[in-house]
């Protein structure tokens, strides 16, 4: 267990690395050029000259690494914008809570929407049910989310106006001048994007447990559980479903890694200004210092996290021992 | 009247080819402390006949008729919940292959008392007093640390132990036993059969024990079935069947029997293949692989009826009596000349 | 801000370096004091909702903020010594004495300008506004803890360089003594007051005094406002709140008692479906591109909801002076193939309207000379171009839009003999390259918004040979003309109507004669704003909503 997770931290060290470097080599192919985006529209190569400076790009790439690396590693400091020269570690720290509400409660909302509906089509195999399922999860396998979300925003919130069009709500300590704020508010502005956020993920598990459960449901186990005189129910949750699980929390685990990357469209959409929408934003202003925290923060949890998945797979199938 | 009596039993499948008749009008009875082995081929349907006897086909796609009278109610006609309390119950059941029948997830502690609890109104703790009772009957060493392992900390030969102490938790009247050492060593076999008498012994349960190793059934059995092809070929107690035995199969299944004491050559082999369910072969459904066989086998199936000389003997052969003797005595004697 | 706002680099902003504009900001010709709300029956109080679609503020501190977004909210929280009324154009253009009791002295051969200060103002948080204030701002500019923008704008004035050099020394040349400012400059610079109005010169307290901001080069979110508003939280990347300034005496509107901007970055098409729901009651960052010809519809155009307003922008085709275009008749038969309008409607409707000149026609000074026409003709330009066939780079953006207008100058020209091959960049990169001397580009699709309502912005900042660098050049056509240059210079130098005439027909005698570049569109800000929202008045100099004056019905 030891020896295991102190691979898991060098492999984690040597990716990090190898992001981090890979990042500031993409950055330093683009051709443009954040000094003088800096000097606005009438530039002057004055300007630019001491933005460079100040922004620290007049050293060659290679120092600039390494003060990256320096500040992170002595200040815990990703550094500051190149756009508005906020504190990184800040706009990461709130940034980070709404992606986590996104992914997570859109996690849950995937899970509680295909968990039933692919138990049911596994036990009803090419009934009605089956095949309206199967309809579900083509549309949503096919439906781009950006345009799920504004049809969704458009019906539910504009039309029918029964939840909000757009928006995020700081469940605790919203700021001053926000729209709004609470738990309640946060959850009902959350709807729409977990389900939109969902519903492509929905669409793969309702698949994917369809599958395990009707596979699992010819085990030899099954049908001992069965002789034993358990009642569906209790060989449904017992005996199939624990079991039919297992693959799908792998999935989950790493569907939830790809799902920060997926976040970004609902995060447009609903105007969440999550880890998504604050590295396109941050990509598309130039801004190396924004999207380089991201990237290393976006690594970070998704090692843990992989890290946390991988514990759990241990702790519910005993089949598995992390050496 | 006998402790599970099975009549004209039939279990149709099903299928996106057409109707798959896995079973076909069996019969037969079991009494208690008695063991009934049902021998035949894989495919012959005495595996089919006994998930029929406990409901555990696919509801969906089956067809079944006939009666499994236990203790004089039809396990065909009842409610599920009730033949749920009888499953596992009054009538439980081993699976052939132990490295699959256990539920990976769960410890085989947590699996016995489920046995327990679904049948007996005892709390948690004395349904684990009681898994624990059982696995050190059946020779589980170390029981007490056992229960909290999972399966695949269990070898083949304990698992299968597992799997008849689960079975046995609930004192059942039947054990029914679907090849229950196929997938284990000999050594181990040997074990497990030995275990299953003496358990047998103790318990006083009716066992019918799935097989098709004919020496299996010579070891444990009081009564055969011998099943090809969905049908009774041959039926009797085992001391008849293995004197006498009537019919063209079993002469292959006898022949085919592995003897330490003779070397490869004396195996007899069936040739071929079974016959496909779907479309089974007109008149005798061996005919086709029958050495024997005559113009009447192509045409007429054999009805089952008791031989001349014993009317609790009975076989499906058009052969005349005389080929019968002839043929069984030559199987007998190379028997006992290898045996002498 | 970067849907509209395009043309530039940092699409974003306005200001600039080096900026000599003047004139009628002269005393002579100024007596436009500030406006009351024009609107009868404006209901006042209330809270006004705003999204930010696609942007944000980059900051909301006066000596840092450079955007346009974060100019329109400034302008009304603060008081500068000159400011531009709460009008629509051309009024809201001309200054009037705002923080200045008058406009100022001018002495010492243009050199010293002394300010009297309005007596009995105060900030939002109570503490009065004297000429200290001023010179806080001037200072805390100059700090170069601070690493202001606004240092540019004020290097001409005596110790700015020296302040800029040391956080502890304050620049020497700005004196406050009560209620007297004074400002010395070390040459006479007749563009002084148009800076004094920008918004990186909105007073603050002095060191020492109650709500001093911080100087700090991340910014302050919050500051004691001056305007009829003051900006009382702000969260960045998240809300702005706005509330009316209790303290401010002055005249100008202050319709909503609070104006809160809910959300930044908002997305376009469902921030739009808020304002249409009355959720939200204005978008600052503008409309979903396919919106404006339904609204238009609708609403009619400035008549109810839907408003469209000239920028005082120029887009451009900058035709390189140094490589094919450096032939005059060739670059007169671009203009003359050019189709304007088939350009402008591939932004959408409203977008702009034609032009063939370099000055916006809404900019003071423009003379509509209608040198060449808004559809090809072929035949003049064919004429010009001669026979024989040629090839040209032209660069242009990534955007649909932009490939789209590559596709249509490649059509253009192709009649004239002219086989054009498009390049397409990132729109930072296509003016990075545009901006190198060395590049290898014929053609660059360009644009231009003023940083300031002068021509001098437009005409010497893009067409004056004299500050051609190896790179970061504004001059995209690379023109060069020793006559030009010297007249540019001698325009800049005027002052009053004098100033804007000469400009006016400089534009038209360059590019009747000379033609460096092919103009083709003069900007629209195309706004709207929810039907529970009213007394919308476009600011002309922010190109945006004037806040102060925008009401809830």
């Amino acid at each position: 267990m030891i020896r295991y997770l102190i691979r898991r931290l060098l492999w984690a060290v040597v990716l990090f690395v190898a992001i981090t470097i890979i990042t500031y080599i993409i950055f330093f192919m683009i051709p443009t050029d954040p000094a003088r985006k800096a000097c606005g529209q009438l530039v002057t190569p004055a300007c630019v000259k001491s933005a460079r400076h100040y922004l620290g790009l007049d050293r060659p790439v290679y120092i600039q690494y390494y003060k990256f690396l320096e500040r992170l590693v002595v200040h815990q400091s990703l550094g500051r914008s190149f756009a508005n020269r906020q504190n990184i570690n800040s706009i990461i720290g709130r940034a980070a809570p709404i992606t986590a509400s996104l992914v997570f409660g859109g996690a849950v909302t995937w899970l509680l929407l295909a968990i039933p509906i692919g138990i049911l089509s596994a036990l009803r195999p090419r009934t009605l049910l089956d095949r309206s399922a199967m309809v579900f999860v083509l549309v949503g396998i096919s439906a781009h989310p950006v345009w799920i979300g504004l049809i969704f925003s458009w019906f539910f919130g504009y039309k029918l106006g029964i939840t909000p069009i757009a928006g995020y709500c700081e469940a605790f300590s919203p700021p001053q001048g926000a729209a709004c704020g609470g738990v309640v508010q946060w959850f009902y502005h959350m709807i729409l994007p977990w389900i939109t956020f969902a519903i492509l993920f929905a669409a793969l598990y309702v698949r994917m447990i369809r599958a395990n459960v009707m596979e699992t449901l010819n085990e030899d186990y099954v049908r001992t559980a069965r002789a034993k005189g358990a009642p569906e129910s209790r060989v449904m949750f017992k005996h199939v479903l624990r079991n039919a699980m297992l693959p799908v929390v792998t999935m989950l685990g790493m569907d939830i890694a790809l799902g920060l990357g997926g976040a970004v469209f609902t995060e447009s959409v609903y105007s969440l200004h999550g880890l998504g929408q604050t590295l396109v934003q941050s990509l598309s202003g130039d801004d190396l210092p924004t999207t380089q925290g991201i990237v290393v923060f976006g690594t970070l949890a998704i090692i843990v996290f992989n890290l946390i998945v991988d514990l759990l797979y241990a702790f519910i199938d005993p089949r598995i021992r992390l050496t | 009247m006998a402790l599970l009596d099975v009549k004209d039993l039939k279990t149709y499948f099903r299928t996106d080819d057409g109707i798959v008749k896995a079973v076909d009008g069996v019969s037969f009875s079991v009494e208690k402390g008695q063991t009934l082995g049902i021998v035949g081929e894989s495919g012959s349907g005495k595996s089919v006949t006994c998930l029929t006897i406990m409901g555990l086909n696919p509801k969906k796609n089956t067809i079944s008729s006939g009666e499994a009278r236990f203790k004089d109610e039809d396990l065909l006609h009842m409610s599920p919940r009730r033949l749920r309390q009888i499953r596992g119950n009054d009538i439980a059941m081993i699976f052939q292959d132990p490295m699959t029948s256990l539920n990976p997830v769960h410890k085989i502690g947590d699996q016995l008392a489920e046995a327990v609890l679904l049948h007996q109104d005892v709390t948690k703790k004395q349904a684990k007093t009681q898994a624990l009772e059982l696995l050190k009957a059946v020779g589980i060493p170390r029981a007490e640390r056992r229960l909290g392992d999972y399966p695949h900390q269990f070898s083949g030969g304990m698992r299968q132990r597992v799997m008849i102490a689960m079975a046995l938790v609930n004192d059942p009247d039947v054990l029914i036993a679907d090849e229950p050492t196929t997938a284990l060593d000999v050594t181990t076999q040997a074990q497990i059969l030995t275990l299953m008498n003496n358990l047998q012994k103790d318990f006083d349960s009716a066992i019918i024990i799935i097989t098709h190793d004919l020496g299996v059934v010579a070891e444990t059995a009081d009564d055969v079935v011998v099943m090809y092809a969905a049908e009774v070929v041959e039926q009797g107690s085992v001391d008849s069947i293995f004197r006498r035995p009537h019919m063209p199969y079993t002469w292959g299944l006898l022949g085919s029997l592995p003897r330490l004491d003779t070397d490869l050559e004396r195996l007899v082999q069936i040739k071929g293949q079974p016959p496909s369910l779907l479309n089974p072969p007109q008149g005798c459904r061996f005919h086709p692989r029958c050495p024997y066989v005559m113009d009447i086998c192509k045409k007429e199936d054999p009805p089952l009826k008791p031989v001349t000389d014993d009317p609790a003997h009975l076989a499906a052969c058009h052969l005349d009596e005389e080929t019968k003797d002839r043929e069984a005595q030559k199987l007998i004697e190379g028997t006992l000349a290898a045996a002498s | 801000m970067h849907k509209r706002l395009w043309l530039s680099v940092v699409a974003v902003a306005i200001g600039a370096a080096l900026l000599v504009a003047a004139g009628f900001a002269s005393p002579a010709n100024s007596s436009i004091s500030g406006a009351k709300s024009s609107f009868a029956g404006a209901k006042t109080g209330g809270t006004l909702r705003l999204n930010m679609s696609s942007s944000d503020v980059d900051y909301i501190d006066p000596a840092l903020a450079y955007y346009q977004l974060s100019w329109d909210i400034l302008y009304i929280a603060c008081r500068p010594l000159l400011n531009y009324p709460d009008k629509p154009s051309p009024a809201g253009s001309r200054l009037f004495p705002d923080g200045a009791a008058a406009f100022p002295k001018v002495s010492n051969g243009g050199k010293l300008y002394t300010f009297k200060i309005r007596s009995g103002m105060k900030f939002s948080n109570g503490v009065p506004i004297t000429a200290k204030s001023y010179k806080a701002a001037f200072d805390r500019d100059a700090n170069p803890k601070m690493e202001s923008p606004a240092v540019p704008f004020f290097s001409d004035i005596v110790g700015a360089t020296d302040a800029q050099g040391n956080p502890k020394t304050p620049v020497s040349g700005v004196k406050a003594k009560g209620l007297t400012l004074s400002v010395r400059l070390t040459k006479a610079g007749p563009d002084i007051l148009s800076r004094m109005a920008m918004l990186f010169f909105c007073p603050v307290p002095a060191p020492g005094q109650k709500g001093a901001p911080s100087v700090t080069s991340q910014g302050v979110n919050t500051f004691p406002g001056s305007g009829p508003y003051y900006v009382a939280a702000r969260t960045p990347g998240g809300p702005i709140l706005i509330k009316r300034n209790k303290f401010y005496k002055g005249p100008r509107p202050h319709n909503a008692s609070a104006i809160s901007v809910v959300s930044v970055n908002t997305n376009v098409d469902t921030s739009f479906t808020q304002v249409q729901r009355g959720e939200i009651n204005y978008d600052m960052g503008g409309l979903p591109p396919t919106a404006h010809a339904g609204l238009a519809k609708k609403y009619g155009i400035n008549k109810q909801r839907y408003f469209v307003h000239p920028v005082i922008a120029t887009r451009y085709l900058g035709l390189n002076n140094q490589r094919l275009f450096r032939n005059t008749k060739l670059r007169k038969a671009v203009n003359y193939a050019l189709d304007r309008k088939g350009m402008i409607n591939l932004r959408g409707a409203y977008a702009g309207h034609p032009t063939d000149q370099l000055l916006p026609s809404n900019l003071r000074g423009y003379k509509n000379a209608g040198i060449f026409p808004f559809r090809p003709n072929f035949t003049q330009a064919k004429k010009l171009a001669g026979s024989g066939s040629r090839s040209a780079v032209m660069y242009t953006t990534t955007s649909p839009i932009g490939v789209n207008q590559g596709t249509l100058v490649q059509a253009d020209l192709k009649q004239i003999g002219i086989d054009v091959s498009v390049s397409k960049f990132g729109t930072g990169t296509m003016y990075k390259k545009c901006g190198t001397k060395s590049e290898a580009f014929d053609i660059c699709n360009v644009g231009w918004i003023a940083d300031y309502p002068d021509p001098f912005d437009f005409m010497n900042v893009l067409l004056s040979g004299e500050s051609i660098h190896d790179s970061n050049n504004n001059n995209y056509s690379y023109f060069n003309n020793a006559k030009y240059n010297r007249q540019m210079d001698a325009a800049a130098r005027l002052f009053g109507p004098k100033r804007f005439s000469t400009y006016g027909s400089l534009d038209t005698t360059i590019m009747k004669n000379a033609a460096p570049i092919a103009a083709w569109d003069n900007d629209n800000d195309r706004e709207f704003i929810s039907g529970k929202t009213g007394c919308y008045t476009n600011q002309p100099v922010y190109g945006l909503a004037d806040l102060a004056l925008l009401c809830l019905k």
